[in-house]
């Protein structure tokens, strides 16, 4: 879509930290020798192991990347197609060779925690990578199936570089622009303040959109980038729709369980356990001591509550883009894992949105004495209310839990995971779809391939890219 | 092998005795050398019974072994405030019907599911290294047979297999006791509580024999043991107890035979062991004749053990508050909801002891004896295990049974406490693991009891492993033994 060319500047990531309750850390370099470096002040074993679990990963994400690229075949159906897609993973698989597909087998089914075990064994590093295993969902690092999440956050690519994270100047916003602009560059229009009330649908086939304000459009495609239960639950008449198609749909799980803190601040806080001007805290700082207390976290979630020692993903994003503040000013973005969207006693009312926000802010002024008195102005986002602003059902920013009923051919539900929906001619393309969540365009890219097929088109994605 | 000739089979534990047994009708001539003082491994220990029979022999294995044993289903009675919900083959009685319903309809579904993955237990699991290309069309082999379940059940099963029980259970029925009984069955002996992704499977691999249900062998598990342990020495194999093993002699890595504690060197060209994986390979065996790999592979098993099992001799027989007693029939599953076996987990996730146990417990009213088992007992408890944490496993174990049973403080003249850490020292298992190593979709089939040792055959040519530890793992079942010695009769090697 040539994103650069409309305006998209990514920054790479440089680094990041975790603290720990006795003001000690562990600091993350995506430059290779600082990192060792880091690791070695740790442990000589770790840092040597760590050039084992990078491989790994490495390699899981190469075997899994042109996986996402590809429509899920469908398993039961077995039409040509499927059958020729399922072999062509099953050979890609089997190209592994057998100690990887073993590898590969337990990378997709372990918890992050036993497949850091494997390689680590000071916490704090493995606190520290345990986050991405665990960010977004509802499962704590012991659950398994949780070292494959980690992939949707090593997933990235900057210019390249496999497992790269990136920041967008401007914040993430400035993505949507550019992919904006360049839709409009070839022809496309986008109408803001157009929220759809149904989708018109007769005998089976799609007739166009009818929007809250009344407006209608004819169209016999419709593509709709919400998640499948507000395509299908609230804006479809489910007279249109077969009994087993809603029954999956209304199961299909979201499962919010992150909450969101935008902080403004008054000037840069201060890090007890860091030394002045560390340069990693222009990355993502962290909060906690070792796995189990992101397991306690979630354990806390699952009986209904927030944490009361939440995983915090912290950020200073002025730091590296001073655009985002006035001068001298800085704002931080804390997401917060883990918060129910609906809370086992009471609601999510200003009360308890303020307590939430206060668990958070304590935490986080544990380790730097100086950042409640900086606070100017805070806004709190509960799972709910990320739902209300952003129209994620749940406020699950996956649009759908990545546990493996959800996920290939399975999502977002089995029969329809080919972007395809009962409806003739309306479509999903959204991140409840395969290949899920991250902003990663997959979903995108894949339905659109779809549709064209459908509408007599070829496309190519290597030629789009 | 030549008939007559010696194997030394490791561990008198009943897929010891079925490994035995099925070599001894092959005209071989098995020694089954057992540490422990009573054959039957955990299922025969005199102190503590199994609190009911984890699901029972396949029948083929009973037949290749020429033995006849009837058994007899049992009910599930899941004690509520309200009173006793039970579970037999034919009905659900005390639950509320609507949820009643939804329970029968959901597992008469994973019924016909585990049925159709039966196929892959009684037989090594697909091989990922040797022919490679054919083993992944064997399974896709299998694939074709899950084909006759009929689209939707097939769909619904590629969706579940991999997930946990406590979603199917929010889907399907609900939380409650019938949950409950489901949450038990879908987590009994390892360390997952009703959340973590792959209890389906489990489940599903406990419903592919007998549809789930549990079964006594009629007349006692010792009609079973002693069946077992006829079918040896009938046909001339012989079983010595109070015999360990302290090593696997080796030249030139070729097994040569064991050595006893005591000195004594048994030779013999073919060791079959049912001791837990890591016992045989690291502590008789020894890393030396391993290669690095192999050896941190085995080491890094999943192997904890959450299961204590509590024996009471009772003064008479204890009651539910209806004033029913059980009877030896009977299966009582002591939880109230998925919800607290989920929230016992938690406790023991961290080496803490729950504030309520999950319990299955067995009443043996001839001997007058309860048998428990106390799910989510860790292993290793924070602080370590010492005469005042068990006092207070104990106190807490009887506090649950008074709930359920009244008076029950009363009635108990003794009691017998074995918790994982004394089942690893007794049974030589790492983490007191029922299973031999936890049975998670990471460590099953090929990938049981780790990547490199799924067939049987170890790198030690004469090895063998017929344990809970191999494919396809733990329960009564038999098949890892009956597995294990096809695999030694077909000279198969690694």
């Amino acid at each position: 879509m040539e994103l650069p060319k409309f305006g998209l500047q990514v920054i790479p990531y440089e680094s990041g930290a975790t603290f720990d309750s006795k003001d000690g850390y562990f600091a993350y370099f995506s430059d290779h020798d600082a990192l060792r470096r880091e690791l070695m002040r740790h442990s000589p074993k770790d840092a040597d192991n760590y050039e084992q679990y990078a491989r790994s990963v490495m390699r899981q994400c190469k075997f899994i990347k042109p996986l996402l690229m590809r429509t899920a075949p469908d398993p039961v159906r077995l039409r040509p197609r499927d059958v020729s897609e399922l072999a062509y993973i099953l050979k890609r698989f089997h190209g592994l060779g057998p100690r990887e597909m073993a590898e590969t087998i337990r990378f997709w089914t372990m918890s992050i925690a036993e497949y850091l075990d494997q390689y680590f064994e000071t916490s704090i590093i493995k606190a520290h990578l345990a986050g991405s295993g665990i960010i977004g969902t509802g499962l704590g690092p012991y659950s398994p199936g949780t070292a494959y999440v980690l992939l949707h956050h090593y997933m990235g690519e900057v210019d390249g570089a496999i497992g790269a994270w990136g920041f967008a100047r401007g914040g993430m916003g400035s993505i949507s622009k550019a992919l904006a602009r360049s839709f409009e560059a070839s022809g496309g229009e986008i109408r803001t303040d157009s929220g759809v009330d149904r989708f018109a649908i007769r005998n089976g086939k799609v007739r166009g959109i009818v929007l809250e304000n009344g407006d209608e459009y004819e169209a016999r495609t419709v593509v709709s980038g919400m998640d499948v239960r507000r395509t299908f639950i609230d804006h479809t008449d489910e007279r249109e729709l077969p009994s087993d198609f809603l029954k999956a749909v209304r199961r299909y799980r979201f499962r919010g369980s992150s909450g969101k803190l935008n902080i403004a601040l008054d000037g840069m806080p201060t890090f007890s356990g860091a030394p002045k001007d560390a340069r990693f805290l222009k990355g993502d700082l962290h909060f906690l001591d070792d796995m189990e207390e992101i397991e306690r976290a979630y354990d806390d979630w699952k009986a209904g509550r927030w944490s009361v020692s939440p995983y915090v993903d912290f950020l200073i994003p002025t730091q590296i883009d001073p655009t985002m503040a006035p001068p001298g000013k800085h704002y931080a973005t804390v997401f917060v894992q883990y918060a129910p969207y609906e809370l086992a006693e009471g609601q999510w009312d200003d009360a308890n949105r303020e307590a939430f926000a206060e668990t958070v802010i304590s935490k986080i002024a544990r380790h730097s004495p100086d950042f409640r008195k900086l606070i100017v102005h805070k806004e709190v986002r509960s799972p709910l209310d990320i739902e209300r602003e952003t129209g994620l059902t749940e406020g699950n920013i996956f649009q759908g839990e990545l546990t493996f009923d959800q996920l290939l051919f399975n999502r977002p539900v089995p029969g329809y995971a080919q972007y395809r929906s009962p409806v003739r001619g309306l479509y999903m393309c959204g991140s409840s779809t395969h290949p899920g969540g991250g902003v990663m365009g997959a979903p995108g890219a894949n339905a659109a391939r779809e549709i064209l097929a459908d509408l007599g088109h070829k496309f190519d994605l290597g030629a789009a890219a | 092998m030549k008939r007559g000739e010696r194997v030394i089979v490791i561990g008198a534990g009943h897929n010891g005795l079925i490994a035995a047994g099925l070599l001894a009708k092959r005209g071989l001539k098995p020694l089954v050398l057992e540490a422990r003082g009573h054959v039957g491994g955990m299922m025969g220990d005199p102190d503590f019974r199994l609190s009911t029979m984890p699901f029972a022999v396949w029948p083929q294995v009973l037949r290749a072994l020429g033995i006849d044993v009837a058994f007899e289903p049992m009910t599930t009675l899941v004690p509520t405030p309200q009173g006793v919900v039970g579970i037999s083959t034919e009905q659900v009685v005390g639950a509320e019907d609507g949820q009643a319903a939804a329970y029968r309809a959901l597992m008469s579904r994973l019924e016909r599911q585990a049925s159709a993955l039966s196929g892959l237990l009684l037989k090594p699991p697909p091989n990922l290294a040797s022919s490679g290309f054919g083993d992944l069309l064997g399974l896709a082999g299998t694939g074709l047979k899950l084909r006759g379940l009929g689209k939707t059940e097939l769909r619904d099963l590629l969706r579940i297999v991999l997930s946990n029980i406590h979603d199917l259970i929010e889907d399907e029925i609900g939380d409650g006791p019938l949950a409950a009984a489901l949450a038990v069955d879908a987590t009994l002996g390892s360390a997952m509580g009703p959340r973590s992704p792959g209890t389906v499977l489990t489940l599903l691999l406990r419903m592919a024999r007998n549809r789930g249900m549990r079964v006594m062998p009629k007349g006692g598990i010792d009609i079973l043991t002693g069946k077992l342990e006829n079918a040896v020495m009938a046909c001339g194999g012989e079983i010595r107890t109070n015999a360990p093993v302290e090593r696997i002699l080796v030249e030139g890595d070729r097994v040569t035979g064991v050595q006893l504690a005591g000195g004594e060197i048994v030779p013999s060209a073919a060791v079959l062991s049912s001791a837990a994986p890591a016992t045989t390979l690291l502590d008789l065996l020894g890393p030396q004749h391993l290669d690095a790999e192999f050896v941190r592979r085995c080491r890094k098993t999943a192997s904890t053990g959450m299961v204590a099992r509590i024996d009471f001799d009772l003064k008479d027989a204890p009651r539910f508050s209806g004033g029913t007693a059980p009877s030896g029939k009977d299966r009582i599953v002591i939880a109230e909801s998925a919800a607290a076996v989920e929230a016992a987990f938690n406790a023991a996730k961290y080496g803490e002891l729950p504030k309520q146990p999950v319990m299955e417990a067995h009443y043996d009213d001839r001997n007058r004896r309860l048998s428990v088992s106390a799910q989510f007992i860790p292993c290793s408890l924070k602080g370590g295990w010492k005469e005042e944490s068990r006092r207070a496993l104990q106190r807490l174990v009887e506090r649950e049974l008074a709930r359920v049973f009244p008076g029950f403080g009363s009635l108990a003249a003794a009691a017998r406490l074995m918790t994982a850490q004394d089942m690893a020292a007794a049974y030589r298992v790492p983490g007191g693991h029922w299973h031999h190593g936890e049975l998670r979709i990471d460590q099953l089939l090929m990938l049981r009891p780790f990547d490199g040792a799924a067939h049987y055959a170890m790198p030690v040519e004469g090895l063998y492993l017929c344990g809970a530890g191999a494919h396809p793992g733990g329960d009564i079942s038999g098949a890892p033994g009956f597995n294990g010695a096809q695999a030694l009769l077909a000279g198969r090697r690694r």
